[in-house]
């Protein structure tokens, strides 16, 4: 089965008062229809800047990709007219904080209809009956009396259900949920992961879920990205890259996460903090804080990741290429 | 190619001028006449009854006719009187009436009326204080029969006729029938046009009276206006008074600031009228109550060192009328010799100043040394204060600093000139009264007037001078009173009690598209009875 | 939202009452005797004491300070404001009668400011770096710097006695509104235009707007239906203020336009020192001033939900 969304190589480069900003660096990955990749990393390792870019939503030309593949076509080549079309209808995104990602002076019911008018041409009174209909969808009690609330008067959870409701609207082949649980409280968070899960089997979507933490992706993911600096550096089954982590970036992530059900002591956490981007350092960019680092790892790039085929659990880093020697 | 413009223009705006005024109850009129004033003219109260103002003298005048007119030349002609009769000892006067006068609304005009006109005047609910004063010590007043009037005084009352040219007649019929705060928006006269509206600080518009009779024997038509109706806007900017006329949206422009006369000077489409004001001219006065100014070779000193007909020059291209005296030039009784004493000599000056104690020092101004009443090397620095014209001031300034006299020029409001005036906290003051009789040196000079509200400030007390201004005053002969006008300013220029400067001409600027405009004897005078339009 | 709208007019009052004072202490303060000038102010004949006196008396400016103010202040709540001293006509009637004048006048001048500012500041925000943005800023200094009687005077040379579109003076119809109003309108227009860019630009910046983009809204729509509204807030808010501009700025352009208005008859009575006239014309301005901002309040109120459903 070809893949939904297919990235090669993509940079993405901001020019700043400093000089050029490489925060993306030649990332490449494959989302299949009806599955959920998580991307995973810390604040600043450009997974956020990845999903923003694939949209067309970060200032122009600061994306270089040799090819994005969404659902059989090249939109790399699209111009702005046709990408705003994909935009919404074939992608949704949900943000991380819907206070500020929601228009404060527009109803909930006028953010949702305009989906409906946009997208699908629906007539005033059709695009409310579709926005009644999308807000039961999205567990939102009483749906019809939110349609004339404004987002300040509902709680977090609500406001995230509400956008994802607009996100869901025009059922999108492919939804990016960014930190979609972060800003709200630990209670909720279950509750409004449960609720993509269910969307997602309900309208066969792909789900790309970012986010820095390991817990929240735990549940849902079936597929996980860690990305570093800028970089994939870890990619493969959840199961996989959790039971048996084969970068030492990664180990130190899972290591890091508190665990009630383990006999282990407090988390450990990975020393010093990830590199400045405008200073990388050479080679592999986890050396510095890396256990396993050796000499070779300053002096060059770690080998890339190959994009598909056995195996599919890949990890960017030189331990690979000995495993692979030895065996 | 330029009358076109112009007239397109005036079309235009006479078009857009009365498609607007159709929505409001004044009424759109066609050929109207359009006079542009100056928004100070505009008084309180359009009754010269109640604010007895110049400028309302001169509103009145076209709504209605006094008993006697002012002719252009100065003298007195009939108005609604057709001719009259002084005592020689000037107690009694007798008017005999013109026949056949109505009001607008048709009450007949009579000796009833010209009675009920003026109780109205005299009552103290009218509130009209100067007026009043100028109707003088009446005795009695009677109608001797329907068409004469007898007024009798209680002594010589020299300005009867002054005032009879300025007291307006109203129809008693309307009059009795409002308020005196009302009746101004209602007035109802004799006069060639009929009050329509009063916006304040906006317009007055008046329409023709067809049926007026030509009773103002300066109006040479006889019968009623030539035009529609007269509008009298104000205009409360100098620049743009200046340019209504030139640009085509006003007929006539009535005291056109000084620095706006240059474009009409030349002008093919409109004239330039000037005319003097008889007065007093921009006069400043000393306060010599204390020292410095106490010492009249002081005085003398910094009348010796003006040059005014170069600060003519210089500041109004010599339009401006001279003032050598305490009357000005063109004043009927003023002294020729004024003009003689006080020719710009700057060795003289110097000399009085000397003499007086004033050496130089160690900057560009003289100090004292010696002097009465002031500590030695104190500068000798004057305050020169006006209301307006501060620039002559400065060209004075620039000339006493020749000779060592500094001057400080500040232009105050009236209220602060007042102010100062009644604390006698001033050195050198402004003060202009204008008319054409000589009783203002009378008004400005006798000591009795020297207390708030009084014209007399300059704090000298002198029994011969009084005696000469209390002639001025009272006695019933003009040529006694002119004479005596003279004498009292020999004396006034000899004691060096005022700072003479430069008499402020009236200046009009009037559209070649309009004829039969007459100025008054006075500048601030004039008559719309003969006015047409021409094309 | 009801609460709120009393909480507001009932702040009026000590607004009020301070500003009657401070009219009041300061027309007492500054030198010049009414009566005196009131009487002098003709041209030739002198005043007697007594007349003064009596003037004096009628006036009750012997009556003592607090008398006297509270005579106003007592007079002003019934609606009575006295009489004109010099015209001796009830001061309610003189407002009224001038008042349509310069409401009209702060009014065009306002509606001109925000027609020319705010889409001058969108486009500058919009085009951020370009030459509308600097033409904006130049444009608004401009506007600060410049006096409005040099402006009024320009703008009457050059439409009125150059071109004879509209008059140069007068109070009647609304071509007599176009030059004073567009003269107030473009002075102030610089500040709206700045404070639209600023707001502009921090709502381009914000979240929903991003959001916006990512549900594949088209730009116009994104900024008319999202971006304007949230835009439009601080705009709105300084609208009571500007409005108090514009009132201040009609002194001057009604002089120089020759128009009737109240701030004219204010600077007169002034210098005639019409106590009754000018604490009455300048506390009715108050009221219009507190009211204008009292009904910009109320209007943001209305506009951002987050206020009006706030409690």
């Amino acid at each position: 089965m070809s893949a939904l969304l297919s990235i090669r190589d993509l940079e993405v480069t901001f020019a700043t008062e400093a000089g050029p900003l490489p925060a993306v660096q030649g990332v490449s990955l494959d989302v299949a229809p009806g599955e959920t990749l998580a991307i995973v990393g810390e604040s600043g390792s450009g997974k956020s800047v990845t999903m923003l870019s694939l949209l067309g939503l970060l200032p122009a030309g600061a994306a270089r990709a040799r090819q994005v593949v969404f659902d059989g076509q090249d939109i790399t080549a699209l111009d702005e007219a046709r990408l705003r079309g994909l935009r919404g209808r074939e992608i949704g995104i949900v943000f991380q904080d819907p206070m500020t990602s929601l228009n404060p002076v527009l109803t909930v019911g006028r953010q949702l209809t305009e989906m409906f008018e946009l997208h699908q041409g629906l007539s005033r009174g059709a695009a409310r009956a579709a926005a009644v209909e999308t807000l039961s969808l999205v567990g939102m009690p009483s749906p019809k009396e939110r349609m004339a609330t404004y987002p300040h008067q509902l709680s977090g959870g609500m406001r995230q259900r509400a956008m994802i409701a607009i996100a869901v609207a025009c059922r999108p082949k492919l939804l990016i949920a960014d930190e979609p649980t972060t800003a709200l409280d630990v209670t909720i968070q279950a509750q409004i992961l449960d609720l993509i899960a269910r969307i997602q089997e309900e309208l066969g979507m792909g789900v790309i879920m970012i986010s820095h933490d390991l817990g929240v992706v735990a549940g849902v993911a079936d597929r996980i990205a860690v990305m570093y600096a800028g970089r994939i550096v870890e990619i493969g089954p959840i199961d996989a890259v959790f039971d048996a982590p084969r970068m030492p970036y990664t180990s130190g992530l899972l290591a890091s996460v508190p665990r009630y059900d383990l006999d282990a002591d407090m988390p450990r956490s990975i020393p010093g903090t990830p590199p400045d981007p405008l200073a990388r350092p050479s080679g592999c960019a986890f050396r510095p804080r890396c256990a396993e680092a050796r000499a070779a790892c300053a002096a060059s790039p770690p080998p890339a990741l190959r994009p598909a085929g056995p195996p599919p659990h890949e990890a960017a880093c030189i331990l690979v290429g000995e495993e692979r020697e030895r065996t | 190619m330029q009358n076109k413009i112009l007239a397109w223009r005036r079309g235009a705006a006479l078009t857009t001028v009365s498609a607007l005024a159709l929505g409001l109850a004044s009424s759109a009129l066609a050929q109207e006449l359009r006079v542009a004033f100056p928004a100070s003219s505009e008084p309180a109260n359009l009754d010269y009854h109640v604010d007895p103002y110049t400028p309302t003298m001169l509103m009145n005048s076209f709504m209605t006719d006094p008993l006697v007119v002012r002719a252009p030349d100065g003298s007195f002609v009939p108005g609604l009187a057709a001719s009259w009769e002084i005592s020689d000892d000037a107690t009694e006067v007798t008017m005999a009436l013109k026949e056949g006068v109505t009001f607008q609304d048709g009450t007949p005009f009579n000796a009833e009326a010209v009675l009920a006109n003026f109780e109205r005047i005299l009552a103290p609910e009218t509130g009209s204080a100067l007026l009043a004063q100028e109707v003088g010590p009446l005795a009695s007043m009677e109608a001797v029969d329907d068409l004469t009037v007898k007024f009798v005084y209680d002594e010589a009352w020299v300005t009867f006729l002054d005032m009879a040219s300025k007291a307006p007649m109203w129809s008693p019929t309307a009059f009795n029938a409002s308020t005196p705060q009302d009746f101004d928006k209602e007035l109802i006269g004799t006069g060639p046009f009929k009050l329509v509206e009063w916006v304040q600080n906006d317009y007055i518009l008046m329409e023709t009276w067809d049926g007026y009779g030509g009773w103002n024997s300066v109006s040479e038509t006889g019968g009623p206006a030539q035009v529609d109706g007269v509008r009298l806007q104000f205009i409360a900017e100098d620049a743009v008074l200046g340019s209504v006329v030139a640009s085509g949206e006003s007929d006539i422009a009535y005291q056109l600031p000084a620095l706006a006369v240059e474009q009409y000077l030349e002008s093919d489409d409109a004239e330039l009228l000037s005319i003097g004001q008889a007065g007093v001219g921009l006069q400043m006065i000393f306060n010599v109550r204390n020292p410095p100014l106490s010492d009249k070779r002081l005085r003398q000193a910094i009348l010796y060192s003006r040059n005014m007909d170069l600060a003519n020059q210089i500041l109004y291209n010599g339009l401006y009328g001279e003032a050598d005296g305490p009357l000005n030039n063109i004043h009927p009784c003023f002294w020729e010799g004024a003009s003689e004493m006080y020719q710009q000599d700057l060795d003289k000056a110097v000399a009085l100043l000397e003499e007086a104690g004033w050496v130089e020092g160690p900057g560009a101004l003289r100090v004292a040394q010696g002097v009465e009443g002031v500590e030695d090397g104190t500068r000798l620095e004057l305050g020169w204060s006006v209301l307006h014209h501060a620039e002559i001031g400065e060209v004075v300034q620039a000339q006493l600093l020749e000779i060592g006299i500094g001057i400080s020029v500040e232009q105050v409001p009236g209220p602060i000139q007042l102010e100062r005036v009644n604390a006698r906290d001033f050195d050198i003051m402004f003060e202009r009264l204008r008319s054409a009789d000589p009783k203002i040196l009378d008004d400005m000079w006798n000591p009795a007037y020297d207390q708030p509200g009084g014209w007399a400030w300059t704090g000298y007390d002198n029994p011969e001078l009084t005696a000469l201004l209390e002639v001025v005053a009272q006695n019933p002969d003009w040529d006694t009173r002119c004479q005596a006008a003279k004498d009292a300013q020999k004396i006034i220029m000899e004691e060096a009690l005022m700072v003479p400067t430069l008499s402020q001409p009236s200046y009009f600027a009037v559209s070649n598209k309009v004829e039969g405009f007459k100025l008054g004897a006075q500048g601030t005078h004039f008559f719309l009875h003969d006015v047409r339009f021409v094309e | 939202m009801g609460r709120y709208i009393l909480g507001r007019i009932l702040q009026m009052i000590p607004v009020l009452l301070l500003v009657s004072l401070i009219v009041f202490g300061i027309m007492r303060v500054l030198p010049g005797d009414p009566a005196l000038l009131m009487l002098q102010g003709a041209e030739g004949g002198v005043t007697t004491p007594e007349r003064l006196e009596a003037l004096r008396e009628r006036m009750g400016l012997n009556d003592p300070v607090v008398v006297q103010y509270w005579t106003f202040l007592t007079g002003a709540l019934t609606g009575d404001l006295g009489e004109s001293v010099r015209f001796r006509e009830p001061v309610l009637d003189m407002v009224l009668d001038r008042l349509g004048s310069t409401i009209e006048l702060a009014l065009a001048g306002l509606v001109i400011s925000v027609l020319v500012g705010v889409p001058l500041g969108m486009i500058a925000a919009m085009r951020r770096g370009g030459w509308i943005d600097a033409f904006t800023m130049t444009f608004s200094y401009l506007g600060a710097s410049m006096p409005v009687f040099f402006l009024g005077l320009i703008l009457i040379y050059v439409f009125a006695f150059g071109m004879g579109l509209f008059p140069s003076a007068g109070g009647t119809g609304w071509r007599s509104l176009v030059l004073p109003g567009v003269t107030l309108g473009l002075i102030n227009a610089g500040l709206i235009a700045r404070l639209m860019r600023s707001s502009m630009l921090e709502v381009l910046g914000e979240d929903y707007m991003r959001t916006g983009r990512a549900k594949g809204v088209p730009p116009g729509l994104l900024l008319r239906r999202h971006g304007i509204k949230n835009a439009l807030i601080p705009v709105v808010t300084i609208l009571g203020l500007q409005f108090g501009n514009m009132l201040a700025g009609t002194v001057v352009t009604e002089t120089v336009f020759s128009r009737p208005g109240i701030g004219r008859m204010i600077v007169t009575a002034i210098l005639a020192k019409d106590y009754p006239l000018i604490q009455g014309a300048v506390l009715f301005l108050s009221i219009i001033y507190v009211t204008a901002n009292l009904l910009v309040d109320i209007a943001y109120a209305w506009l951002d939900p987050r206020i009006r459903y706030g409690d």
